[in-house]
């Protein structure tokens, strides 16, 4: 099989650089995985249960001299907490009220989405710095392959954001890093 | 992420080539600000024979000529148009070059280039 002409090659080259820059993009947005949202929404509704409080509020309820009365108890907005929220925060409440049931409900929930894209937390940096490296790759290789089409005699528009440091680059330099990266 | 050094030669072939862009740019706009320039002249002026007894006379040559000028203009700047596609990208790509020169410490010997 005959090679691929290099104006091929630079227009293969160009649609990597532009996907790869595509996934760089678009990787702050990737959904985190079910398993990873559902634990996320368990501790948030364990620590809305264990604000709630309940053993201390039960303990004041057993007191001779009651000084909570059940309207504080089942309380919605918390003011004597945060007086300056005027909004009714039922999360406390309703956690330990039915944690379980919410836990079960937004798990049914987030495993009904969409998470084909999804990336673990832990594994963002290194996604970060994989996609960072194979677009350096696919640029220095952009680059050689321009030089040898000028070497050729046609002239080759750079892209617009092409790196300007491999553009300057000698081509000892990208040859040695296109060489490490095979 | 290796750090490359500047291959001097490289940089002021790209540097040499958007100057002359630029000066290719500058050309294209003196010759069409020279147009219209002439385009003002003959057009005041046949404004002016309009209203002397002459103007029967030299009418239809001004016209001609008028029609001549805007003719050239536009193909001036059809040409402008299509020089622009290759004249920008060497241009940015200079100014690029330039800048990121300059803060690798070759500040002196990038002044005056594509400014």
């Amino acid at each position: 099989m005959s090679p691929k002409p290099l104006s091929k090659r630079l227009a293969d080259l160009r649609a990597a650089i532009a996907a790869a820059q595509a996934d760089l993009a678009a990787l702050p947005g990737r959904p985190l995985p079910a398993a990873e949202a559902v634990a996320r929404f368990n501790q948030w509704a364990d620590s809305q249960a264990q604000a709630f409080d309940a053993r201390r509020q039960a303990a004041a309820l057993c007191q001779p001299r009651a000084d909570t009365t059940f309207s504080d108890l089942l309380s919605l907005t918390a003011r004597d907490i945060r007086p300056h929220l005027s909004a009714a925060d039922a999360g406390p409440l309703v956690c330990w009220l039915m944690g379980d049931t919410i836990k079960k409900k937004m798990a049914a929930e987030i495993e009904g989405l969409d998470l084909s894209d999804a990336l673990p937390a832990a594994s963002r940096g290194a996604e970060l710095r994989r996609l960072t490296l194979e677009l350096e790759r696919l640029e220095i290789a952009e680059e050689v392959l321009i030089r040898q089409l000028e070497a050729a005699g046609e002239h080759v528009r750079r892209r617009d954001e092409a790196r300007i440091d491999i553009v300057l680059a000698p081509d000892a330099e990208l040859a040695g890093d296109t060489a490490a990266a095979a | 992420m290796p750090e490359f050094s500047i291959d001097r030669g490289r940089l002021f072939a790209i540097l040499d080539d958007g100057q002359a862009a630029a000066a290719q740019s500058r050309g294209l706009n003196d010759e069409y600000e020279a147009l219209r320039e002439a385009l003002h002249k003959l057009e005041t002026g046949d404004l002016i024979s309009r209203q002397t007894s002459r103007h029967n006379e030299s009418a239809p040559q001004t016209a001609r000529r008028i029609a001549a000028t805007k003719a050239q203009m536009q193909r001036l700047q059809d040409r402008r148009a299509e020089a622009a596609e290759v004249i920008n990208p060497k241009l940015a790509l200079a100014r690029r070059a330039r800048e990121y020169a300059a803060a690798r410490g070759l500040a002196e010997e990038v002044r005056g280039y594509v400014a």
